[in-house]
């Protein structure tokens, strides 16, 4: 240890007004000025609808191809940064250095540390908004967030009896040991275990938990069809005027999301039959047109101080400005799964001092179409903001043309814990396009009833 | 105490041996209580209960067992009793219809209990007649716990015995009618109309065998299709225990003082998928009654009801000092 870096107490415990030791330029998190953390740039791979384009790319591959088109954009080659958090939804208990090995797997310094998060489908967000403190902080300079996500390279992994016996075996120390072991194998041992969407503790898919929180909202089929209708129209008509250039690098054979129908019409989405909430009858709304499809693919985010972007002469787009996590009680279904975000909002907004009508672009993630309408519908319903929220006024409508603009997860796909990332990229070029000072929202469901929303400004 | 394979095998025979004799069984029920002392519920039963539920229940208490253990570890009792030659009914056929469990104190592993066993009510049914087989545990007196005095009286020193848990199961003997009794009239069933869906439980083929290894109960009607068609069942069926111990895993309050009840309707075939309705109702007595529904999705008929009761949280009760 040195004189020079060991740091004196009162850098650790004074406010800065009250230490004139602090030399200008300080870290906050050593007494210093809390700086902006500032996102400078996003690359994705296209995403691909699962057990097709992308069958034979792991986690890994699509991690480190997302990595690697956010290297050549930005000119990281060799670069240090300071930190890479992403993670993965799904993922092998082997990749439990995911991220660290994509990051070695790339022409970034090695010396680039990285770990994993996870927090279901707001895997993605919760990595980028955790950087993006630390880089307010000064305990970062720069940063990439992201997440991956591939169906096609789930784990399949045995049955609890069958892991019994296999480890029984390992322990055995003896012939005999392993004799009895091994006898204990019964043919059922054999099938087996692929992960799936249920919840653990209700035993119900995400599509079934919505499929209620839809149907308590009063949210129509139509409805649904529509938002799912817009998403696609968006989404294709943003990747025909090169919005998507900056921001997706090919991967295998896709340019695009192939899960986008640019044709697709309100009749041909009136007429798919339901797929969840079956329990409903007659009054089952949710089909796989209005529901997101399993997708492979995944997205990183680059973040940084201003001086950092500046000293390497890379874009400015947006200020990554707060984030706020939610959870609900869904498992008797007091709550709904999917509407931990509409809790988060009203404590966002409260902490910012905004109100829901204060942004240009909102960018809702389209789990369900039923999810983002019922959230809305939330926002807007005097009991649930009174009774629910504690606010004396229902936070209100948004202006519906401002919303997911250029498509979202219905039409892109949503891998899990790579929607954050899509999301953040896409709204921070459109925050970009829109000028200084413009503000985007952020709302992302995930499963456990859980939930992330964040602000983003533009530069 | 008799482990429930061999109360089985003696039902079996002697029900094959009353079909040749063609003995009539008495028409009383025994007077006696079948008493356990010291018996012990062993911390590798209660680990091995607790794995069934693992994803669902809370860790593991060995000092505050689950109710439903408590049931297996302690029915062995009443079995003794159902097979004894001289009870009024016969053991093999007879049908699980409810359950009501006080659990007035936590239950230990491994630490010796008193278990008793007595039969009551022996009552006509429009299907059959039906008996209450009550079981009790007593165990030492806990002094750090709260004591409920109404059930128990006062509670002196060390070495008294507490009243920790008693339940009541009701069995129907369908087609055996006492001619002593007068047959009720078959009482419609109200349409069932189920209720929310808030879970779904997929139990597979293998959940009668892994509850019969925990439980001791072997009967055949949970571990095969074919026994179970065999012994008239439309296919191999879950334990309704199991179901009862599932109703309750992770919503036991720690230090027990909780009530719970389970009605059976129609027996679930394994492997199958169960849809539940889960309802909370406050009392204004700051008790917290959760009410459980269960049925099949497709067929839309009952499995079965069920209701726990904790006692409330409200002011006085959890915080405070100490």
């Amino acid at each position: 240890m040195t004189e020079k870096t060991s740091p004196t107490s009162a850098n650790i415990s004074a406010a800065p007004q009250d230490s004139p030791r602090i030399a200008a330029g300080q870290p906050a998190i050593a007494g210093g000025e809390v700086r902006q953390a500032v996102i400078i740039g996003g690359n994705r791979t296209p995403f691909a609808r699962s057990h097709g384009a992308y069958a034979q790319a792991t986690n890994k591959d699509l991690l480190t191809s997302a990595l690697n088109g956010l290297i050549a954009r930005f000119g990281l080659q060799g670069e240090r940064i300071g930190e890479v958090a992403a993670g993965a939804v799904i993922k092998h208990s082997k990749d439990f250095n995911l991220t660290r090995e994509s990051v070695l797997g790339t022409s970034l310094d090695p010396a680039t540390p990285a770990h994993e998060v996870q927090i279901a489908c707001a895997t993605g967000m919760e990595a980028i908004g955790g950087l993006a403190n630390k880089i307010r902080l000064g305990q970062l300079d720069s940063a990439i967030g992201g997440g991956v996500d591939s169906i096609s390279d789930a784990p399949i992994v045995f049955n609890d009896a069958a892991r019994a016996v296999l480890m029984e075996l390992n322990r055995a120390r003896t012939t005999q040991d392993r004799i009895k072991a091994v006898l204990k194998f019964r043919p059922g041992h054999l099938a087996p275990e692929a992960p799936g969407t249920e919840e653990p503790r209700t035993g119900l898919s995400m599509g079934e938990h919505q499929a209620r929180t839809t149907h308590q909202w009063g949210i129509t089929r139509q409805a649904q069809d529509e938002l799912a209708l817009a998403s696609h129209h968006h989404l294709a008509a943003a990747y025909d005027r090169g919005f998507f250039d900056d921001l997706v690098t090919p991967f295998g054979k896709l340019t695009r999301d192939n899960n986008l129908r640019a044709d697709t019409t309100l009749e041909k989405l009136g007429k798919l039959k339901p797929a969840f909430g079956r329990f409903l009858g007659d009054e089952a709304t949710m089909t796989a047109g209005n529901s997101t499809p399993l997708t492979d693919g995944a997205s990183t985010v680059l973040l940084g101080s201003e001086e950092w972007a500046a000293e390497r002469g890379l874009p400015v787009l947006a200020d990554f400005v707060d984030f706020e996590t939610g959870a609900v009680d869904f498992v008797d279904g007091k709550e709904g799964l999917l509407m931990a975000p509409a809790y988060a909002l009203s404590r966002l907004l409260q902490r910012q001092g905004l109100s829901l009508q204060d942004f240009d672009y909102y960018e809702i993630h389209e789990a369900f179409a039923g999810t983002v309408l019922s959230t809305l519908k939330a926002w807007e319903d005097e009991d649930f903001c009174r009774d629910q929220l504690g606010l004396d006024a229902p936070l209100g409508a948004i202006d519906r043309s401002k919303l997911n603009v250029n498509g979202s997860s219905l039409a892109a796909g949503h891998p899990f814990a790579a929607t954050g990332g899509r999301i953040t990229a896409t709204l921070a070029t459109m925050l970009h396009e829109k000028g200084p000072g413009s503000l985007g929202l952020i709302s992302v469901c995930a499963a456990g009833g859980q939930g992330i929303v964040a602000i983003v400004r533009g530069r | 105490m008799t482990p429930l394979s061999s109360s089985y095998r003696a039902a079996l025979s002697m029900a094959a041996k009353d079909a040749l004799v063609r003995r009539r069984r008495p028409q009383q029920l025994p007077g006696r209580t079948v008493v356990v002392h010291d018996h012990e519920i062993s911390a590798e039963l209660a680990a091995r209960y607790a794995r069934m539920f693992h994803r669902n229940g809370p860790v593991l208490d060995p000092t505050d067992l689950p109710s439903v253990l408590v049931h297996v570890a302690s029915f062995p009792a009443a079995m003794e009793l159902m097979a004894d030659p001289d009870f009024p009914l016969p053991l093999l056929g007879m049908v699980h219809l409810r359950n009501h469990v006080v659990h007035h104190a936590p239950v230990p592993a491994g630490t010796p209990v008193e278990v008793a066993a007595s039969a009551t009510r022996l009552s006509p049914h429009p299907s059959g007649t039906t008996v209450d087989l009550v079981v009790t545990v007593h165990g030492p007196a806990r002094v750090n716990r709260r004591v409920d005095d109404s059930v128990n009286g006062p509670t002196g020193g060390t070495g008294e015995l507490q009243l920790l848990w008693e339940g009541t199961s009701t069995y129907l003997a369908a087609g055996v009618h006492l001619p002593a009794h007068e047959r009720p009239a078959t009482a419609g069933h109200p349409p069932f109309t189920a209720p929310q869906l808030t879970a779904q439980w997929r139990l597979p083929a293998s959940t009668g065998r892994e509850y019969a290894a925990v439980s001791g109960d072997f009967n055949p009607i949970h571990l095969n299709p074919v026994t179970a068609k065999l012994l008239g069942q439309k296919g191999m069926i879950a334990h309704g225990m199991y179901l009862a111990g599932r109703m309750l895993a992770g919503r036991e309050p720690a230090g027990a003082g909780h009530e719970w009840e389970i009605s059976f309707a129609t027996p679930v075939l394994l492997p199958g998928t169960v849809s539940l309705g889960v309802v909370h109702a406050d009392h204004c007595n700051a008790e917290v009654t959760t009410e459980v529904t269960a049925w099949n999705g497709r067929t839309g008929r009952p499995h079965f009801t069920g209701s726990i009761t904790v006692p409330g949280s409200g002011p006085g009760q959890r915080s405070g000092p100490g």
